[in-house]
Parts: C-alpha cells; structure tokens; sequence
C-alpha cells in the first residue's frame, strides 16, 4: 500500500493567503496575527516578511518596528477551517478515501500508477492541484502513513522507497527534527550525540525503549511503522469565507470578493468532481447582524459567472439593509450532470445558461410569473397553476407531433382553436333578451350579439363548501369577435372570460 | 402557405383582429416544436393562455416555458430568451395590446434571432414589426361555427344561417370552429400564391372524452326553455 502525505505548512497563514487575489500582494511581507490590537502574538509569517526581520512571537507592533511595511491580517477560524477543508478536497481529488489532520491529508496512491510514470510526477501532481487551490503543499510518498509524515518534513517532495531497509537507508541522512521529537527525548538524544535519524536507527531497540520510551520514532527511524490508515467520509457542504476591515456597500467591491470565494469553492468541487446545487449566501452586516439568503440552481453547475449572477440578481432584488463587513459561502455539492445528446432531436439550450436565463427573468418580471404551465384538477375553467420551468432536456417524445397545420385539400389546413383568457374574468354588462343575451357592455367590448350558444352550466365544489354555480354562453358579438362569458348563478352577475382566438 | 414554415432565425408575426385566429397558429407552432423534442417558450404579455386548449393543441405543458410578462418587459423577456440560445421558438404574444416600441428595438429582436438561429414568433392585432419581419402574415375571420346548436338573435353575417332560428342547450363545445382566410403580406412567397389559403381551427373538446374527470352540467332551467337535466363529462 502506497500512502501520499500533502501536508500544508503554516496552514494558518495560508488560509488568509488565499484570500489574496494577485500575486504581487502574496510576495510583500505578510504576518498573521492571533488577535485584534498592536499586542497580538504573530503566528505565521511570510519568506519576505522573515527575510526583513520580523520573527515569530513578536508582537505586531516590534514587527512593524522592524518591518514598517509590513502587512498584518489577523487569524480567523473560519479561514482556518476553509484551508483545512481544502487540503482534505485536494486529497479527495486523487483518491475516494482519505485521513486527515491538522495541515495533512493522506489517502492511498497505489492505484493511481497507471496515471503516472512515476510516483514522482505523481507528487507533481499533488501539488500542481493545491496550487489551484490556493495552497502551497510538501508532499511525500510512501508505504505507511507515519513514514509519510516524516517525508513531509524532510522536504518539499520526498518519495521512500516501498521496503523498511531501503526507506532506512532513505531516512538515515536526515536530522532528527523530522521525526518531531518531544523535547525531552530530543534533549536526551543530542546529549546522546545523536543526530540524523541513521544514528537513531543503529542504537538497539530493546535499549531505547527501556531508556526513552520512544519505540515508535526508533521503528519509524527503521523504516517500520505500523500506523493504521483511517479513511474518513468528506463533509457534504463547502464553506469558503472572508471578511473586511470597512464596510461594503456597494456590488462593485462586493462582487470582487464573492467572485474569489466561488472561484476557491468551485475549485474545490472540481476536485471532488461534483458541481453546486445550491447556494447558501451569509453576509455578516456592519455593525452587528447577519443577512443569510439561499439562491436556488435548477441544475448543477460549476460557472463561478452564472453563481456571481444569481447573487448579483439577489442582492438587486432585496439589497442588505447595510454595509458588508464578511460573508460566507456555503455550497451544497450534487453530481455533475451528464447528459447525451440526442442524435435525432434538436439539442437546446445549456441547462446552465437557461438557469441564468431564468433567474434574469425571474428578476425581471418575478418568480411568479415564469414557469411551466400545469392544469389543476378543478371545475373552474380558468384556473391553471405554474410550475418551476424544466431545465432538463425533455424526455424524448414517444411519436412525432403533428405538423403545424395538416395539409388538406387544396388551401386549407386545420388546426386548434385556442381560447384567449382574461385573468381574472373581467365584469361585464349583458343585456338578456327573450332568447338569451342580446348585448355586451363592458370595458373590454361594447357590442350587440348575432349569434348566442349555450348555455352550459356547470356547478361545482359543492361538496367543499364555497361552492360555484356557472352558465356558459360563447356568443358572436357584433365587433367580429367571439367571446365567452359566463353568468354566476348565485350573484347573477356576468363575467367575460375570453375570446376564441 | 409559407412553403416550409416560419423562417429560422428571423422575425416573423401573425397579426388580426380579436378571433382571427392568431392565438391557434401560436399555439401549434409550439406544439409542433415541442412535440419535436425541441425547446421552446412563450413570452405572453396578457397572461392569456388557457392550459387546456394548449395542451389540446398539442403542446406538452411541462416543457413550455412560459413569461407572464407586464408592458415593457416583454420585449426585454423575448431578448433575455433569445440570446440564452438554444430555442427552436420564441413566441411573443402580445394579445390586443399595442407596445410603443422603436423599430430599433425590433431591429435589435431581429438581430439576436439570427444570430442564434431561433424563430421569433409574433402575434399581435396589428403589424408591428414592419420591415424588420421577414415574415408576416395577416389572418382575418371568416366564418365561424356554432355546430347545429346555437340561438341567433340576428341573422348572421357569417355562415351558422340555416339554424338561426334555433334556441336548444349546445353541448359543450358551443363554438365547434372558426375559418380564418390567411394572406401573407411578406414573406417568401407572393401574396398571389397565399390569397386563397384559408385556415380552419377546430374546437377539441368533445362530451365523454376517456381519462376525464366527469360532472353534472345542468341544462337551461329557465322557462320556455329546454330543462332536462343532463349529464355529460366536462374536460378539464
């Protein structure tokens, strides 16, 4: 079995880097703080930031002594908790089972040989991926999970041989830190004189353990290690996050920030091969609150455009009552869709761009007013409701539709005929004669009928109470159109419905 | 008539008065498109579809999208659809209503349409498109039929003659058909050649249709006229 190690050092500091967006801002000289004030502790720093002196452990305010142009960003959880999320992505990205830890992730490689020439160009790979991700990765393979660990340290790429006396040999030359000694033991090994882990691996065992207790770093420093691999299930949603030191109000600022959150969480779930169902929107506003709103995706995607849309017809529809000062977001992951194209049927369109193309529109004209039409199984001829438009291709049709208008004889051709309606039915005056309705007048039409069918009565819902009591008339009016209209039984009054049309 | 259809990617509309039939040629064009398996929408400004008569004439409902749109947006919604690509069939239904729009904005419609290759369908009861239409069709009611039960008060003007005098309960449906005489105002080919194409649109609903949900509808109750119950099943 072939375990790979990627293990992100000062996962701290990386997870606000990546918060970064271009890369001149990545190479000045960045601290991270552990808390707001000048006296805060600095936990992570940058290459350019020690090369200009500044250290670990000093406050923010002796670093800026030394380094004046030092850029200090202070230490949030959830940016901690996003790189950590990250690196387990990265790992899910080669391989469908992984372990991790704080700042690793293992999974098992063994299976990825046919992919690569070698384990080195494998490892390449490893961290090609987290550099996409906005990470920066050692990584080391071998054949259990501690030796893999202790790879990690030894630098930035490190491959251990498969057998304990070749990873032994591998091992020897390296100092004893890479074993992360606790102090005690260290402190006793260098008063030893001990200081590569070959040295380590020489002394007898028997002897070590009874004198330090350290079995485990003497068996590691012998290529042996007998650490389980414990997979453990993926989390089912990806939150990324970030927050500013002033208040947003605008979409401009905003949408640049969003924009690299989905960027960051969409790679994530590439590397998952999944796509984002939904969208859960959390905007934490100034000076206290929270805006939480869920943006809906009628089909998976993975366009960071199409999501930064939906937001952006969101936050147009309903803004934020104030200013932005965080926000965070959380993806539900689902499969990608796959879907085959039809060889004798029209493909339509990008199930992706019609989601956009209906959350324009549903900001356009309202959510109510788009969707697929669905009869309701009820007496009242005008009702129909409207259901959520289908994204999906249509299952294909079991026979070929009927053309436009069949051809007949000659010049004719027939068709449907279709009824317009008025919704809601409108009111109208109709003047009865002996032999039914003689006129209408209304605000729709005002004409005298020439031929008057009906009536068709209908009663209904009865049995719910509110019950209905309707006599149908389709009449031809004098102005050349042909309505229907309707009388309500009950309140005598007359209603038009629609025109044949 | 049109000698192969509506033309893709242009802008074409159908225009008349009010029961002229213009709705009918909206509504199976959509069903021949979607029947096809292809994608299809309807940009209505009234809200006046009927979903049974739609789907009567052939349109699957759960594959029609459909904009409710206001005045004003409907010709942004039709764009919106249109450049979203993919559609075999934009439908604008404008109804009677009569948007004071720029022929740019047509020119606009127009342009996106071809560049997408979708047919942009325009009903209207006027021409409003004008130049910008590659083809348009003027449909103007011909004769209308009652069936054999109808009361007329007046002798009409069109066909139902021979039993105006007739005063009986019509079973459902009360219009049974409407004749329309089409004229192609642009298109391909010459007004000569469609002066005597004439379109007839049958009424589907017909008593005691299997798979229906039926009911009580009652006869005329009032006096001097027929009161016999009866008992039919009304589509729904």
């Amino acid at each position: 079995m072939r375990i790979a190690c990627a293990h992100a050092p000062q996962i701290a500091l990386q997870s606000v880097l990546r918060g970064l967006t271009e890369p001149h801002e990545r190479e000045a000289p960045i601290a991270l703080a552990a808390g707001p004030g000048e006296r805060a502790l600095l936990l992570g720093l940058t290459r350019s930031a020690r090369l200009a002196g500044a250290c670990l452990g000093m406050t923010v305010t002796q670093a800026r002594a030394m380094v004046p142009s030092l850029r200090v960003m202070r230490a949030r959880p959830a940016d901690g908790d996003a790189a950590q999320a990250a690196l387990q992505d990265l790992g899910l990205s080669f391989a469908p089972r992984i372990e991790a830890e704080s700042g690793r992730v293992f999974f098992q490689v063994g299976d990825l040989g046919s992919l690569y020439p070698n384990e080195q160009a494998m490892s390449q790979a490893i961290q090609a991926r987290a550099t996409q991700l906005g990470l920066a990765v050692r990584v080391a393979i071998a054949s259990s999970k501690g030796l893999a660990r202790v790879g990690t340290r030894a630098g930035e790429i490190v491959i251990l041989p498969e057998t304990a006396g070749a990873a032994k040999a591998r091992l020897a030359g390296l100092p004893l830190t890479v074993l992360d000694l606790d102090e005690e033991t260290r402190q006793v090994l260098q008063h030893w004189g001990i200081k590569t882990v070959g040295e380590l691996a020489s002394l007898p065992g028997p002897e070590v353990t009874l004198r330090l207790g350290a079995a485990h770093f003497h068996r590691l420093a012998n290529g042996i290690d007998a650490e389980p691999f414990l997979p453990q299930p993926p989390a089912d949603a990806i939150e990324e996050g970030t927050e500013v030191d002033y208040p947003i109000e605008s979409w401009e600022p905003l949408s640049f920030l969003l924009r690299g959150l989905l960027d960051r969480a969409l790679q994530r779930l590439a590397c998952r091969s999944l796509a984002c169902a939904g969208l859960i929107l959390r905007l934490k506003l100034a000076p206290r609150g929270f805006d939480l709103r869920e943006i809906a995706l009628p089909s998976p995607t993975r366009e960071a455009s199409i999501l930064l849309q939906l937001v952006r017809l969101d936050l147009e529809r309903r803004p934020p009552d104030t200013g932005v000062v965080g926000m965070t977001v959380l993806i539900r992951p689902a499969r990608v869709r796959s879907t085959q194209l039809d060889l004798f049927r029209p493909a339509g369109p990008a199930p992706e761009r019609l989601a956009a193309t209906i959350a324009r529109l549903s900001a356009l004209v309202g959510p109510e007013h788009v969707g697929a039409p669905r009869m309701v199984d009820n007496w009242k001829e005008e009702v129909m409701a409207l259901d959520p438009a289908m994204v999906e291709p249509a299952p294909r049709p079991a026979n070929q539709g009927e053309p436009l208008a069949n051809s007949s004889t000659g010049h004719q051709a027939q068709a449907t005929l279709g009824i317009r309606r008025f919704r809601p039915p409108r009111d109208i005056e109709v003047l009865i004669g002996p032999s039914g309705p003689a006129a209408l007048r209304g605000k729709e039409t005002t004409a005298r009928i020439l031929v008057a069918a009906g009536p068709y009565r209908i009663n209904g819902e009865w049995w719910a109470g509110g019950g209905f009591c309707r006599e149908y008339w389709d009449v031809h009016a004098s102005d050349g159109a042909l309505y229907r209209v309707h009388q309500d039984r009950e309140t005598s009054r007359w209603y038009l419905d629609g025109y044949y049309d | 008539m049109l000698g192969g259809g509506w033309p893709r990617g242009g802008l074409s509309e159908v225009y008349g008065p009010r029961s002229s039939g213009r709705t009918s040629v909206l509504y199976a064009s959509l069903g021949a498109v979607l029947q096809k398996g292809a994608a299809a929408a309807l940009v209505d400004a009234e809200s006046a579809l009927d979903a049974r008569r739609a789907e009567q004439a052939g349109i699957p409902l759960r594959q029609l999208l459909w904009v409710c749109a206001g005045q004003g947006q409907t010709l942004k919604s039709t764009e919106l659809l249109v450049s979203a690509g993919g559609f075999e069939l934009v439908a604008l239904d404008l109804g009677d209503s009569v948007p004071h729009l720029p022929t740019t904005a047509w020119i606009r419609l127009r342009q996106v349409a071809q560049r997408q290759g979708t047919v942009v369908l325009l009903a209207a009861g006027f021409p409003l498109a004008g130049s910008c239409s590659a083809t348009s069709v003027h449909l103007q009611q011909k004769n209308v039929d009652f069936g054999r039960q109808a009361c007329a008060r007046f002798r009409p003007r069109f066909g139902v003659d021979d039993h105006a005098s007739a005063r009986v309960v019509a079973h459902p449906p009360l219009v049974t058909a409407l004749a329309s005489s089409v004229s192609l105002e642009r298109g391909r080919r010459t007004a000569e050649q469609a002066a005597h194409c004439s379109l007839v649109f049958q009424a589907r609903e017909r008593a005691g249709a299997s798979g229906q949900k039926s009911g009580h509808v009652l006869g005329d109750e009032a006096p001097g006229r027929q009161g016999a119950t009866r008992e039919h099943s009304r589509p729904m």
